[in-house]
């Protein structure tokens, strides 16, 4: 069902040539790529179309990244989130894992690393999607929506 | 009111040390990602047969401003460095001035915020502690433009005064409703830097806060 789908990307930070660069490259690996500068724009985005994977800064004007991943995980809780940072602390880690983050990398990261996290965040979103198809069509809708939106 | 302690200045030293060196940092980790990422960039082209001369002249161009960025921030460090390591030996307020508004940069930038120096030629050397000024200096830059709203920002205007050197510091912008006025405390400390520095602090209603320094002839 999703094996030839291509991955929709959505980069998030304030470091213009890094995301530009970065998305040229995850563009290479045949990964759709969309590329925002801060949390607002990035929560625009999302209001009109729905990237399977979000790759996430902390530090930029305005929003915090957490503050954005938490806006994320309450209004498009599909949305996989990976955190990109090169200023996190142990505790942004924690409250960024709390708060249903995928990953949490530190700049500069390998590249083949940070698209297999990709992949694996894919991954995962469609596994669960495919539970609750499962769980819905057993008429236990509620089972259903608590794996779809990531509930414990 | 009675003066601030020794172990609250330096609280208030550590702190400044710790809050510059982070953001220094941080700028440093994203030169190298951005040069990371440029230099993998060309070499994916390059395994894909795309790369082309004018891609090489941008990824050089590009690696080269990283590094002149990247040692404009060392250099800042060093100077930091050598600041906290000195005692009362005097320092150039005018190169001061710069290192704190780069150490400053992304701070205001996180917070859309601008900060502007308006520096005249041929500043004395000033007199003092430059770990006390900078640390003084930044505290008063931070709440001065802390207290602006986003697109704000503030003007540090420095010349001669007489035989010393005035720091002012402008607000420029709309001030937020919500911001408060300097705790106590923090009075306190930035007046017990200033004394340690054997500069003056002025607050004058509705502006910012002026700095006389004292010169070294």
């Amino acid at each position: 069902m999703f094996g030839k789908k291509q991955i929709k990307v959505l980069l998030v930070d304030d470091e213009v040539e890094f995301v530009t660069t970065l998305g040229e490259r995850l563009r290479l690996r045949e990964l759709i790529v969309d590329t925002v500068f801060d949390g607002t724009q990035a929560l625009a985005f999302i209001k009109k179309t729905e990237p399977d994977v979000i790759v996430l800064d902390l530090k930029m004007p305005g929003l915090h990244g957490i503050d954005v991943l938490r806006e994320i995980k309450k209004t498009r809780p599909k949305i996989q989130v990976i955190i990109l940072t090169g200023h996190g602390t142990d505790q942004d880690e924690a409250e960024a894992r709390k708060l249903g983050g995928f990953d949490f990398l530190r700049k500069p990261a390998e590249i083949d690393l940070l698209v297999r996290k990709i992949k694996e965040a894919f991954q995962e979103k469609v596994e669960r999607v495919m539970s609750a198809i499962a769980f819905a069509e057993g008429g236990d809708i509620d089972d259903a929506k608590k794996i779809f939106n990531k509930e414990e | 009111m009675p003066p601030a302690d020794d172990a609250s200045v330096e609280r208030a030293l550590r702190a400044f040390a710790a809050a510059t060196i982070g953001l220094a940092v941080h700028e440093l980790n994203n030169r190298l990602a951005v040069m990371r990422e440029t230099v993998g960039l060309m070499e994916d082209l390059a395994r894909a047969g795309k790369s082309g001369a004018a891609g090489t002249a941008r990824a050089h161009g590009s690696l080269d401003d990283q590094v002149g960025r990247a040692l404009n921030i060392v250099g800042t460090l060093a100077r930091l460095g050598s600041a906290l390591g000195a005692a009362g030996e005097g320092f150039d307020a005018g190169a001061a001035i710069g290192d704190l508004l780069g150490l400053s940069e992304r701070w205001a930038r996180q917070h859309s915020l601008r900060l502007v120096a308006d520096v005249a030629g041929n500043l004395p050397r000033a007199g003092g502690d430059p770990a006390y000024f900078l640390c003084l200096a930044h505290r008063l830059l931070v709440a001065c433009a802390a207290s602006q709203r986003a697109g704000g920002g503030v003007l540090l205007r420095a010349a001669r005064d007489g035989a010393g050197i005035r720091l002012s510091l402008h607000p420029a912008g709309e001030r937020l409703e919500s911001a408060a006025a300097p705790a106590n405390d923090d009075e306190l400390i930035n007046r017990e830097l200033a004394r340690r520095l054997g500069a003056e602090l002025l607050f004058q209603g509705g502006g910012g806060p002026t700095l006389r320094l004292a010169a070294i002839h």
